[in-house]
């Protein structure tokens, strides 16, 4: 059985780049029964290599078994559709080592940036992007997005049938486009990566998985001569968050605040690197994006040794200028908290009753959370009670109401 | 000891469905099986076949193109093994990972020229 351990994940591993290299050689017009030639080279691993063994080069043996598949599926439809037209392929003499190492990442890139097109609706992108880039099935992505599989079919072939209908060519967008696009895959890799980092899914890990995912596509990108400072500032921002992920999240996956988090589990591997990341972004541009804003709050917050010696002077202006970029109540809603560290409670108080809750779509239990937090340093009891019950109405997750609940009953019973 | 052949469809794969991690599942769980097979001295041979049928109907050498049945009811492959009767046959045959598919297995002895003396 070592033979199975060691080769894993070498399916889902070998998916993109084998879908990605099949793609440049073949056009983006031809991506289903490129999809379906690399399931047939899987299948075919599935078949042969118990009786005579793994290969010597499973990954080049796996590429050019779907290389071969894909002129056979081309073949047998050529030969279904028209007969007439002595419509004829021949079939290439394939080699073993399809991969070049100088362009590793390359083709891989070349798809994320087709993925991101204006063509494919952005909410089809990220099921899209995990299926052809991450190898995930539809029931992985649905159960990462927390969406129906029924929707996540739709969604895939909706993109596909936008890929061929639009004639979506695979290649890099004009010079023109270039950076437009960039950003738009900067975006996604954002989306990606928060859909991980901030969903209450119940399974942890299924969560990681997403960030390392938008990582280890985010890396394709600065390893690239196309990567700017905002491809750094992500990576870093990526890299500060991360590095705390596992002490943010209690036994049960409840978030624990910042102030409560044990710092010294916070891995400083990756804050090392997201400190080169953003050193590196910060010396390709001077301006202030709202990646490097973000990238440098996490930052304060991982070399601070405490809560309080956190520079919480320098995090109100970042939140400030970030809000400035982007004005979004997530925004406010820390603006708050950083306001409560400075004992600026009058204006964080003022900050909050701002916030209107039903506008956040979601995040409700970060709003009642910092709500509590505001209201237990004024001691108004009678707004946290007020708070805990519009909490309860609004959530609908069943863990996050016991607690709820349960913290209601406290209160009430302190009263009493 | 007796020989026996058991013959595999290839069933219904439906891609759609299946992840690639969901396909390397099942490689480990051939892998397994057949390591199963061999630590107990009763796999002989195995083979796997590929999709593309050719008949030939007479002695001109002319091949027609197939496939002839159904592509769920092709046969994808073989296995000799060694076993006692059929039911110890049977016994070996529920280790077969593609029943999910639609995939089946058919059973049969191998004749042998000593079971005539």
């Amino acid at each position: 059985m070592s033979t199975t351990a060691h080769i894993d994940k070498l399916f889902r591993q070998s998916y993109p780049r084998i879908i990605s290299v099949l793609l440049s050689r073949y056009g983006a017009y031809h991506l289903t029964d490129i999809e379906n030639a690399v399931m047939d080279a899987y299948m075919s691993a599935i078949r042969t290599w118990p009786h005579r063994g793994m290969p010597d080069e499973p990954q080049a043996w796996l590429h050019t078994s779907a290389k071969n598949a894909y002129i056979d599926i081309q073949r047998k439809s050529a030969r279904d559709q028209v007969r007439d037209n002595h419509y004829h392929i021949t079939q290439e003499q394939t080699t073993v080592n399809e991969i070049d190492p100088e362009d590793v990442g390359d083709p891989e890139l070349k798809l994320l940036f087709l993925i991101c097109s204006p063509h494919l609706a952005r909410i089809d992108q990220l099921a899209f992007m995990l299926k052809t880039l991450s190898g995930f099935g539809n029931r992985e992505i649905a159960q990462a997005l927390m969406q129906k599989e029924e929707t996540i079919k739709k969604r895939l072939s909706r993109a596909r049938s936008n890929l061929k209908s639009k004639q979506v060519q695979f290649d890099w967008p004009e010079e023109a486009e270039l950076q437009s696009r960039l950003s738009m895959v900067h975006r996604a890799l954002y989306l990606l990566f928060n859909e991980g980092f901030y969903s209450s899914h119940p399974e942890q890990w299924v969560k990681k998985d997403l960030c390392l995912e938008a990582m280890r596509l985010c890396k394709y990108l600065t390893d690239h001569r196309l990567a700017n400072a905002d491809s750094y500032a992500l990576m870093s921002l990526m890299c500060f968050h991360i590095s705390r992920y596992e002490s943010r999240l209690d036994e049960d996956g409840n978030i624990i605040l910042l102030s409560d988090q044990d710092r010294s589990h916070w891995d400083p591997f990756f804050i090392n690197l997201g400190n080169h990341y953003i050193t590196k972004s910060a010396s390709s541009t001077t301006d202030k994006s709202k990646y490097q804003i973000e990238a440098y709050i996490s930052a304060q917050h991982c070399i601070a040794p405490s809560i309080d010696q956190t520079n919480w002077a320098l995090l109100k202006e970042l939140y400030k200028a970030l809000y400035h970029i982007e004005p979004q109540d997530m925004v406010l809603l820390n603006l708050v908290l950083v306001k409560l560290h400075l004992a600026e409670i009058d204006e964080a108080k003022a900050l909050f009753e701002s916030i209107q809750v039903d506008r956040l779509q979601t995040n409700k239990s970060i709003y009642f959370m910092v709500g509590v937090e505001l209201y237990s340093k004024v001691k108004d009891q009678f707004q946290i009670e007020l708070l805990l019950e519009k909490a309860i109405q609004a959530s609908d997750s069943k863990k996050e109401l016991s607690i709820l609940q349960s913290r209601l009953k406290d209160i009430q019973d302190n009263k009493n | 000891m007796k020989e026996f052949m058991m013959i595999f469809t290839a069933g219904e794969p439906h891609y759609e469905t299946l992840s690639p991690s969901d396909m390397q599942q099942r490689l480990s769980l051939w892998q397994a099986w057949i390591e199963d097979l061999k630590a107990k001295n009763i796999y002989v041979d195995g083979r796997a076949l590929k999709s593309q049928r050719f008949l030939a109907e007479s002695a001109d050498g002319i091949l027609t193109d197939g496939p002839f049945v159904e592509a769920k009811e092709l046969v994808s492959g073989f296995f000799v093994v060694k076993a006692v009767d059929y039911e110890a046959a049977a016994e070996i045959s529920r280790g077969f990972p593609d029943y999910d598919l639609g995939a089946k297995v058919m059973i049969s002895e191998i004749e042998t020229f000593s079971d005539y003396q």
